[in-house]
């Protein structure tokens, strides 16, 4: 009795494994243009909920052919992270797992498209690649073929808190130089008695992201691998101009040393000790959210240039790209998706006004067409009437060319922001920091 | 009867088998073949992706010069001795306190010095951020108002390890709290009232009677925490990212950044073992140590 009592539980165990793992039922055939009902799946990081509402906004529309179909945006802590999950359900055969499409940044694209996990969309964006400013295409373009569909490019700018520079009668235009910027922070010092700084210091790996990946480094003309791949960092011009500017300022004592994102940031520049960021456009959102009692204050404009080099900062990519798997039903749709939030110019103005009310990103167009939109130069209440809107398309006219990517660049953004923060922490001067990088990355990725 | 009892016998073994087949079976795939798994990938050079390439010892031979990992082995080695030191010493101390007959309102003691463990590491790491920030943290604060100058507690490369340390410790004594307690609730009363009529004072009751009769119980505590120490991930990821530098890295939080920031599994297995190889030395060590002082 009681093994029958167990053989049947055993058999009934398994019975119930056998159901799970069943297939399902067969699809329905599907017209041209039709979706089967079911989720959209997009993996992404930052705040996607914006974009999920224009997704779900065309979606919801009378005039498309789309029914039935749900937008699930999965948001994880960062483009590392994203890859990570992609890899672990490749190594695991979950393909069925894999979403509809992905957020990420070229290094990853790069690596993905060789394992072949990414739709090769080249000739679906074709007709429409001359709409889009130039270089829109760069960042998502490899070995020839374009993985990366770009939603949005987040040019370097200067936010800077125009009542203390009416407050120290300084003028804001002396920014447009790198030479001006450094003269404008040690006046600043000076007229507010050491209490006001230029900028912050992230002690952490921000500081190599924010200050010179994307900015200095590209403005400067700076190299960190020659075309053969081999280190330069330690021997071009180029890092030194960058390394030296830096430099000055940190001697000057110009950069209040702050975690990024962090609440003793904000808390700074409501106290009047930070006057000016020098960072990506995406800043906006966060002054706006953080800093909304500062309304009227602030002011942007282009990142300051070298004198000796001319141009204003890289561009950052946004983009999406899509998994290549056997079912992917939605593919074409969240291609179709993106075409319409790139081209589609009332709903997209729509919905920035959402985005707007809500205190969430409106990420700027990338689109000559859009740009050129009377709404795209409206003023905003928050710049003290000022139109941040038309600072980014201004900020789109003179961009540096991006840092040469490849897939050393990973660990080699670790060695450098490493080498960087004992810098910053005072460990070490920065000769001998440029130097380390130098040797640090010859060994550990034994180049020459 | 005899063929009878055998099949008894059989079938009994089958039962046995069959009730702990399902851990063992478990743990072969989710436990046993990870190990070794990663163990063979310490041998190949892979992103995750495609091909992976074997490089012999390769990954091995690359950790004996890799500056940043000893780094990390070092700061781990410090946050291990830290722990072990002060969580052991502040548990015993609390522990001893919970079982004083002259303590006051235990319950609430007892739930306020739990507090800290079943607080989520990452909000409690949060908080530590905003408490040991270098200008408005509460910590400078209180400093400032004894005379003493604002120390950039997560910004300098000298500072950066005590906040973690501070962190760890805060979390996990109240653990080792509750375990010492109640071995101290297992000792027999009547031993202390022997020896307080042989005029043993506290110190020499505590020396002789509570230590001795805790031993074993300490000693599990101390494998622990070192296991878990060395372990140790949260706090600094949180508090400081393992810098200014790599000032306040843990060899975990190396692994970490080998695996999922740099994609280098093949390398972050290596780390793996190797920091198992030096946790398996300091086991043994610990267990000769005891059988030493046990006298077998």
């Amino acid at each position: 009795m009681k093994r029958r009592v167990v053989i049947t539980t055993i058999l009934l165990i398994l019975l119930g494994f056998s159901f799970v793992f069943a297939g399902g039922a067969t699809e329905a055939k599907l017209k041209k243009g039709e979706y089967p009902p079911g989720k959209l799946t997009v993996w992404t990081y930052g705040m996607p909920e914006y974009m999920r509402i224009y997704f779900q906004n065309y979606i919801d529309r009378e005039e498309t052919p789309v029914k039935d179909v749900t937008v699930e945006m999965v948001n994880y802590k960062g483009e590392g992270d994203v890859r990570q999950q992609v890899q672990m359900d490749l190594t695991a055969g979950t393909l069925d797992g894999l979403p509809t499409a992905i957020s990420t940044f070229p290094v990853s694209m790069q690596v993905l498209a060789d394992a072949g996990v990414l739709k090769d969309l080249t000739d679906k964006l074709a007709p429409y690649k001359d709409l889009f400013v130039d270089g829109a295409f760069e960042q998502g373009t490899y070995n020839g073929k374009i993985y990366g569909l770009p939603y949005t490019l987040q040019p370097k700018m200067m936010f800077y808190n125009n009542d203390l520079f009416e407050k120290y009668d300084i003028d804001p235009e002396r920014m447009k130089t790198m030479s001006g910027y450094l003269e404008v922070g040690k006046e600043l010092k000076e007229k507010s008695n050491g209490k006001t700084y230029l900028s912050y210091v992230d002690p952490g790996s921000y500081t190599w992201r924010y200050w010179f990946r994307r900015g200095l480094m590209p403005q400067a003309n700076a190299k960190i691998w020659d075309e053969e791949g081999n280190v330069v960092f330690d021997k071009d011009p180029g890092t030194r101009l960058a390394m030296d500017t830096f430099k000055e300022m940190m001697d000057a004592d110009l950069l209040l040393n702050v975690g990024m994102f962090s609440p003793p940031l904000y808390e700074a520049a409501r106290r009047e000790e930070l006057a000016t960021f020098y960072i990506e456009s995406f800043w906006d959102s966060f002054l706006r959210s953080n800093l909304g009692d500062m309304a009227g204050s602030w002011r942007c404009m282009p990142a300051p240039v070298f004198d000796e080099v001319g141009t204003a900062g890289a561009q950052v990519i946004a983009m999406y790209c899509v998994i290549d798997k056997p079912n992917n039903p939605y593919a074409d749709l969240f291609v179709d998706i993106l075409l319409d939030f790139n081209t589609n110019i009332a709903e997209r103005n729509k919905w920035s006004d959402q985005m707007l009310a809500m205190a969430l990103p409106t990420e700027h167009p990338i689109v000559r067409e859009m740009l050129a939109d009377p709404y795209w130069s409206t003023s905003s209440d928050f710049y003290g009437g000022q139109s941040y809107k038309q600072m980014v398309t201004k900020s789109f006219e003179n961009p540096s060319s991006n840092l040469a990517v490849t897939q050393n660049d990973a660990e080699a953004d670790v060695v450098i922001s490493a080498e960087l923060e004992k810098y910053v922490a005072g460990a070490q001067s920065m000769d001998f920091t440029i130097k380390e990088i130098g040797s640090k990355l010859r060994s550990r990725l034994n180049l020459k | 009867m005899k063929i009878k009892s055998y099949s008894n016998k059989v079938n009994e073994i089958s039962y046995a088998y069959l009730f702990i087949s399902p851990f063992f079976i478990l743990f072969s795939i989710f436990q046993l073949y990870p190990l070794v798994w990663s163990f063979v990938l310490s041998f190949y050079s892979w992103n995750g992706l495609g091909e992976k390439t074997f490089i012999g010892i390769g990954n091995y031979i690359q950790i004996l010069n890799d500056e940043m990992f000893w780094k990390s082995m070092s700061n781990t080695a410090l946050y291990t001795i830290v722990n072990v030191v002060v969580v052991i010493a502040l548990a015993f101390i609390q522990g001893q306190l919970l079982c004083s007959d002259n303590l006051y309102f235990r319950k609430t003691t007892k739930t306020l010095l739990v507090l800290p463990y079943v607080t989520a590491t990452v909000a409690a790491g949060i908080i530590f951020t905003m408490l040991f920030d270098m200008r408005i943290g509460v910590v400078n604060d209180l400093l400032v108002k004894l005379g003493v100058q604002r120390i950039p507690w997560l910004i300098s490369m000298e500072w950066s390890k005590i906040p973690v340390m501070i962190l760890s410790i805060w979390r996990n004594t109240p653990w080792y709290m509750l375990i010492m307690m109640s071995a101290f609730l297992s000792i027999d009363i009547h031993l202390y009232e022997a020896a307080r009529i042989d005029g043993a004072n506290t110190w020499q009751r505590a020396i002789s009677i509570t230590l001795p009769m805790v031993a074993p119980v300490l000693f599990f505590c101390l494998i622990n925490i070192t296991i878990d120490s060395a372990r140790l991930f949260t706090e600094p990821f949180i508090l400081t990212n393992g810098g200014p530098g790599s000032s306040s890295l843990s060899v975990v939080q190396y692994l970490y950044l080998n695996a999922f920031t740099m994609f280098k599994l093949g390398y972050a297995s290596t780390i793996g073992y190797v920091l198992t190889f030096f946790l398996v030395i300091v086991s043994l060590a610990y267990f000769r140590n005891l059988k030493k002082q046990s006298g077998i």
